[in-house]
């Protein structure tokens, strides 16, 4: 054999070998808790995708060093998926390159989906600029794009080092739960009843994301019985205290017939503005009509108002400087900021904003029932039991930090199991009327009904601007600031409800991330640069010296 | 193949004052990096993982390792010792693969001098152990990735007698393979299955796994099929070279 036909054979050997391997996709993870494989789940759901799912990589580009593991890990995992599938396909944008108006129109694309930039200060030698950073992954099949937010777990208080670690921890189990969510291709429509259901409706219609797998619909309730087969979830929604019985029957039937509900309650009727306009505003709470019916299920909403540390802020005018009123914002306990549960479902930690909240808890004495929180205050929470008359006094002073004493108060509960109609033994001749005119039996008891009881109807309530528009739902217009966790924990709430079992509960035992304790450094700073710098290469001189001296010693 | 022609190369890489320069070099310019100047350290990162030091590393061999390795052959053109060795009693080929192995051993003592940062990155972070099985995965996935450089360095000492030229021959080889590939399919806006097979070919990628102690057996056979063809090239080259003097 020539010596050309060798090499050309050895040649043609080794690119089938390299061929077989790569197709055979062995990997040697060494990391202690295979931080860097992906979950049998994964697997298993990404083997069986038949539509391509494009993963687009926002962040990108120049970014800060502090995000560079980030980013690395999410190479990582997207390589692992787009190995297990050629279904999947990888985009990375960087958001910063293009003429000004291709980046404006990816601004503007962005933000219809609620994304944001997060700013950074960079400092150079000579000047301080501001750069800014998508935190974000889209994944989109043929009809819809799902946006995660990389960063949307970050808690008040939590450095961002802790928060990207901790997302690192759970990117795998999001990017599940939404390829998954494109899987299910639900289009679900969704019925909202009672009080501001437009509004409710409109807001929620407005979102994209994970919301849009969904339509929502103000219904009045006799269409919501006559379509209640076509519908996948009702919303309730209701702070006045009165509310139309047909309202309650509806919701009562949907429950029966195993249609998941969520209530939205308010039991206070309060507003900043009308504080603001009358100076004072009194503060009584409303035994609602509804409360008796969602006892029957097995919760009860607390009389109290919930005051919490971990808050939004509101803004005060405290003076007059240079001839124009200084405002400056101060916390305000009424607006708190509350976090999804993660204690039994695995819900994304998004800041959730709430407005003059109460809590919300199960009835232990109910047989074969099941509560799981879903949204919580912080520990530094109180109830304020003795309150009547609501001012902006209590903005004059430091707040009394100790009396905020915990514990974690429940805003949002789940309920599921088995029911008996609320309209059991009690269904009037006008309901069974109406029941008639809208063609549907009364089903008196269900073997497993799903709800979920929300004590504070502004979570998912949109503000109307002055020109009459929409600001988005969890915006707040004191501090001009979205509060991305509203839409994310309905959207996960209406998941939990109508795909609660096929949730995935693969969150990864990781190891604490390895945060450089800075003081432990600069204690001996020196010291580490002689070690890692010093030591090697006076090792490798000092060998080398003495290779040559035993050699000079041994040849001469 | 014998163990003394081993020895013999690495007695000369181990005396030589170039490899303590280039060692010197290298963890001078790692240890800046990766420590004092801004942007781009520990400090910054704010994690005490290795995996910072390893990606640094694996674009730093590139240079460092053939300013090591170009004169292995290249010296022997440039003394005429290549006759001498000619007349030894073994093949070329095993006097290749001796120059390589000697190579190789030299590279992974230049790694074990980078033991002591390890420490310190104990040290900054005494909460959270260090995860020792990914060190040494990335301990592996260094050697190997410096492996393929040494090989490209042995090809290029064939290429020319003239040391400077070898290097720099050695390090747009390893710089085609580091970020060659990757740059090609950018070029060429190639979709994204070509993209992905193309850029697959580039270590830059690889050796992203490999700094986190990842070694996907696609890799470790790659890199040891890219070792393999520029030895036998070494070979080929060095037997067509010594056949017209």
């Amino acid at each position: 054999m020539s010596r050309v036909l060798k090499i050309g054979v050895l040649i043609i050997g080794l690119l089938i070998l390299n061929l077989i391997i790569h197709r055979l996709d062995i990997r040697f993870d060494l990391t202690s808790d295979k931080k860097y494989s992906l979950s049998e789940q994964s697997k298993e759901l990404i083997s069986d995708l038949k539509d391509p799912i494009e993963i687009t990589v926002f962040l990108d580009g120049d970014i800060p060093i502090q995000f560079k593991k980030y980013r690395s890990f999410i190479d990582q995992l997207l390589r692992n998926l787009r190995s297990q599938s050629s279904s999947i396909r990888l985009t990375y944008i960087d958001p910063s390159e293009g003429s000004a108006q291709e980046r404006q129109d990816l601004q503007r694309y962005l933000r219809s989906y609620g994304v944001y930039p997060i700013s950074r200060k960079v400092s150079t030698k000579d000047e301080l600029n501001q750069s800014f950073l998508y935190p974000y992954l889209s994944v989109s099949d043929r009809q819809r794009t799902i946006f995660i937010d990389l960063l949307g777990d970050k808690k008040p208080g939590q450095s961002e080092q802790d928060a990207i670690s901790q997302s690192e921890i759970g990117l795998e189990q999001k990017l599940n739960k939404t390829i998954r969510d494109l899987k299910i291709n639900s289009n679900g429509l969704v019925g909202v009843m009672g009080d501001s259901k437009k509004l409710i409706a409109a807001g929620l219609n407005n979102a994209n994301g994970k919301l849009g797998n969904y339509f929502f619909i103000p219904m009045d309730p006799n269409v919501v019985m006559i379509n209640i087969d076509t519908l996948q979830g009702l919303m309730v929604s209701n702070h006045k205290f009165e509310i139309d019985r047909t309202i309650q029957l509806v919701a009562d039937q949907a429950l029966m017939r195993s249609i998941p509900v969520i209530w939205f309650i308010d039991k206070y009727d309060i507003s900043i503005d009308s504080i603001g306009e009358y100076g004072q505003y009194p503060a009584s709470p409303r035994q609602l009509v509804i409360e008796d019916q969602l006892f029957k299920y097995g919760s009860k909403t607390e009389p109290y108002l919930l005051q919490d540390l971990r808050c939004s802020q509101i803004p005060q005018v405290v003076g007059i400087e240079g001839g124009q009123s200084k405002t400056i914002f101060i916390d305000y306990p009424h607006h708190p900021v509350l976090f999804p549960n993660n204690s039994v479902h695995p819900m994304s930690q998004a800041e959730v904003i709430s407005f003059f909240a109460t809590s919300v808890s199960p009835l232990e004495a109910k047989p074969g029932l099941r509560s799981v929180p879903l949204l919580t205050s912080s520990v530094r929470s109180k109830y304020t039991q003795d309150l009547r008359i609501l001012t902006f006094d209590m903005l004059r002073i430091e707040p009394d930090v100790a009396s905020f004493s915990g514990p974690e108060r429940d805003i949002a509960i789940m309920v599921e199991g088995p029911q008996e109609s609320y309209f059991n033994n009690r269904l009037s001749t006008s309901d069974a009327e109406f029941l008639s005119s809208t063609n549907a039996e009364f089903i008196d008891g269900v073997d497993r009904a799903k709800q979920i009881v929300v004590g504070d109807l502004q979570i998912v309530l949109p503000k109307l601007s002055t020109d009459g528009s929409l600001f988005p739902v969890g915006y707040n217009s004191w501090e001009r600031k979205l509060y991305r966790g509203n839409l994310l924990w309905i959207a996960e709430s209406l998941e939990l409800l109508l795909h609660g079992d096929q949730y995935l509960g693969n969150t990864k035992s990781l190891n604490s991330a390895r945060i450089i304790d800075r003081k432990a450094f600069d204690d001996r700073k020196y010291y580490y640069y002689f070690f890692m710098i010093g030591l090697p290469i006076l090792l490798s001189w000092l060998s080398t010296i003495l290779w040559n001296w035993y050699r000079k010693k041994k040849y001469a | 193949m014998r163990i003394a022609l081993i020895y013999k190369e690495l007695n000369t890489l181990l005396s030589s004052w170039v490899g303590v320069i280039a060692i010197s070099a290298f963890f001078l310019i790692s240890g800046l990096f990766l420590w004092v100047l801004p942007g781009s350290n520990f400090w910054d990162y704010g994690y005490a993982d290795p995996d910072l030091f390893f990606e640094m590393a694996s674009f730093l061999l590139l240079f460092i390792l053939p300013l090591l390795s170009v004169g292995l052959f290249s010296q022997e053109f440039k003394h005429d010792t290549i006759e001498t060795l000619q007349s030894l009693p073994t093949s070329m080929f095993h006097i290749t693969l001796a120059k390589f192995l000697a190579a190789v051993i030299f590279c992974m003592v230049l790694l074990v001098l980078a033991i002591p940062m390890i420490t310190v990155l104990n040290d900054v972070s005494p909460n959270v152990p260090l995860d020792y099985q990914a060190l040494l995965g990335s301990f592996i996935g260094l050697f190997l990735l410096g492996a393929c450089y040494i090989s490209f360095s042995l090809f290029a000492s064939v290429v020319s007698e003239e040391l400077a030229t070898s290097v720099i021959v050695a390090i747009v080889i390893g710089f085609l393979f580091y970020y060659g590939f990757e740059y090609a399919a950018e070029l060429f806006s190639l979709d994204d299955s070509t993209g992905y097979l193309i850029r697959s070919l580039g270590f830059a990628g690889r050796s992203d796994d490999l700094s986190k102690g990842v070694l996907p057996l696609s890799t470790i056979v790659y890199l040891g099929s890219i070792c393999l063809l520029f030895i036998l090239g070494t070979y080929a080259l060095l037997t067509h070279k010594l056949k017209s003097i």
